[in-house]
């Protein structure tokens, strides 16, 4: 899916490298955390994952393509595969919820019946039903990301960047995100998310991959945020994707909001319709006691 | 991206551009009716020349000691001149008595004047009445040939002034180009740095290159596209009150009609809209990043 032979990445302005011969695999519908300090390289490597970036040296694949071989106007094609979500939400202030996410699919030229179709089920998806009139600035910090969250996963990518989803966000609210990205991992999409939060790492032993000093210096799977924390035994929830396919429920067969599933249906663009929405909104909304009450975490 | 997307983040551009947008407008009517004016002067040259073209003839004029072999050997060549389509001899009285009728409105000039005083003439009508200077270079300096006259000559000072009109147009208009140029380069880096956000989004979520540049250079072709109706409007003012009200009786020249005015204004409208949409293109690439 996703590898890294070797790859050094120095910035033209640098004085060093920010990432250092960096080598590693990361398979499909995986949930990886990379952790790390500030300057250890976490957003370099997720810039050269979007080719934003090319390295210095070293190959980065994505599905066997050499993502540096890609020519410059194919990039496109390339990013809508892989959908991201940051720190500062980075939504349009002056469109609505509905149109931050409808916007994600009008500029890549989807038809408008799909469009209509896909964004109301997207925004129950993530529990903002019956906020698709509102703006940013009416919504909390988790609504917000919520939306980010909406708008990089409405055109199913293979994989989901996220660079510090929680890091403006209270812990409460931050697990909300976390079932959201946990139930987005659950259709087969692979999660990179870059964060600092060692609670949420602590709390779903996944994958962990540390970096410090533009070096992997830890890859550790059921891990923890730091490496001397006692080993647990992983969250069930953390389980691989295809290990827990009767979990996923199939598109269109369940409404939103119903409950005890924590799952989102496959195939949303290219059927025009979205499965089971069960993830807690941020203020109490539509399936939020149904993920709490599967999860065990509290919802803000 | 579909059309109705598009229209949206143009139309959100412009409002959010208003002020610069309305600049650039007014500047490119202003280029744009200077470049009309221009070229309804050229208009009104070619419409003048179209006119009087046939109506002009080159005359040699005989010195009085010319013997008539000379004169039948001078006939011969300019009737087997390719250049030449007629030859027609006047006499002296003849001259004399055209003398008198052009001159009519002048009794004083004619009173000094008598049969005498005229030499004979040869006029020549051309195939290519603006071909002239061929024939005065060729004859000149003949025997019997006193001077070759090019009447088309006698026009070179009116065309002139209006080239020199038509230069002054096409110079401030090339001035105001640089403005607009500069307008729509500041509304290009206003509305780039603006949207920034969007366009960021746009890229992350996988649009191309080209549908995120399409609003921006839309909307500076929408500005010169409107620059270029409003200068159409004032050619039309022009060709309405102007031409067809002030000049209109007046009957020394034809003047230009509608149809150069709905040419003039196709030019108008179509360089305004693309070069405007070149000089935003041009902008993108230093202020909007691929």
């Amino acid at each position: 899916m996703i590898r890294l032979d070797a790859v050094t990445m120095t910035y033209p302005a640098g004085t060093r490298s920010a990432l250092r011969d960096l080598t590693l695999r990361i398979d499909q519908g995986e949930f990886v955390y990379l952790v790390g300090p500030s300057g250890s390289g976490k957003s370099t490597l997720l810039r050269l994952l979007l080719r934003e970036e090319r390295a210095t040296s070293g190959c980065v694949t994505l599905d066997g393509v050499d993502l540096a071989a890609i020519p410059d106007r194919k990039v496109p094609l390339l990013r809508r595969a892989v959908g991201c979500v940051f720190q500062d939400f980075r939504l349009l202030p002056d469109r609505t919820v509905a149109g931050n996410v409808a916007f994600a699919l009008d500029v890549v030229g989807r038809p408008r019946h799909v469009v209509r179709a896909i964004v109301p089920e997207v925004l129950a998806l993530v529990g903002l039903e019956g906020k698709e009139s509102r703006y940013p600035d009416e919504l909390s910090g988790g609504e917000q990301q919520r939306v980010a969250i909406a708008r990089a996963f409405v055109g199913r990518p293979r994989v989901l960047l996220a660079d510090e989803p929680t890091g403006n966000l209270d812990p409460a609210t931050s697990e909300g995100i976390m079932r959201l990205l946990d139930a987005v991992n659950r259709t087969g999409t692979t999660v990179v998310m870059a964060t600092h939060n060692a609670s949420l790492v602590d709390a779903r032993r996944r994958r962990v991959i540390e970096l410090a000093d533009g070096r992997c210096v830890r890859d550790e799977h059921g891990g923890a945020y730091d490496a001397d924390t006692e080993q647990a035994s992983p969250d069930p929830a953390a389980v691989r994707p295809d290990t827990v396919a009767s979990d996923t429920v199939a598109p269109g067969t369940v409404g939103p909001g119903a409950a005890g599933s924590d799952s989102i249906g496959s195939d949303m663009v290219g059927s025009g319709t979205v499965g089971s929405v069960t993830v807690g909104s941020d203020t109490g909304g539509p399936g939020a006691a149904a993920a709490a009450g599967h999860a065990g975490g509290g919802v803000g | 991206m579909r059309i109705g997307p598009l229209l949206a983040i143009l139309g959100a551009g412009l409002r959010r551009n208003l002020a610069v947008t309305s600049a650039v407008v007014i500047t490119a009517a202003v280029c744009l009716g200077m470049l009309g004016a221009g070229l309804l002067l050229r208009a009104e040259v070619h419409t003048i020349d179209g006119y009087l073209v046939d109506q002009l003839e080159v005359v040699i004029d005989l010195t009085d000691g010319i013997t008539p072999a000379q004169q039948a050997a001078l006939v011969d060549d300019l009737k087997t001149d390719p250049d030449v389509l007629a030859v027609r001899y006047e006499n002296k009285q003849q001259v004399y008595d055209r003398f008198r009728r052009d001159f009519r409105s002048s009794p004083d000039v004619v009173a000094g004047v008598g049969p005498a005083d005229l030499p004979a003439a040869l006029r020549l009508r051309l195939v290519d009445p603006r071909a002239g200077d061929q024939i005065v270079l060729g004859y000149t300096g003949r025997d019997g040939v006193e001077a070759v006259r090019d009447q088309r000559a006698l026009l070179r000072p009116l065309y002139r002034v209006l080239d020199g009109f038509s230069v002054a147009a096409f110079v401030l208009a090339a001035v105001q180009a640089a403005a607009s140029g500069a307008l729509i380069y500041t509304m290009i880096r206003v509305s780039a740095h603006a949207r920034r956000r969007e366009t960021a989004i746009m890229r992350l979520v996988g649009a191309t290159n080209a549908t995120i540049r399409a609003p921006f250079v839309l909307e500076c072709a929408l500005s010169g596209l409107t620059g270029g109706i409003v200068a159409v409007g004032a050619l039309v003012g022009l060709k309405a009150f102007l031409v067809d009200g002030r000049f209109a009786h007046q009957s020394t020249f034809p003047l230009i009609g509608w149809d150069a005015v709905w040419v003039s204004g196709g030019v108008v409208v179509a360089l305004g809209a693309l070069a405007a949409a070149a000089m935003g293109t041009l902008a993108l690439h230093r202020h909007l990043r691929a």
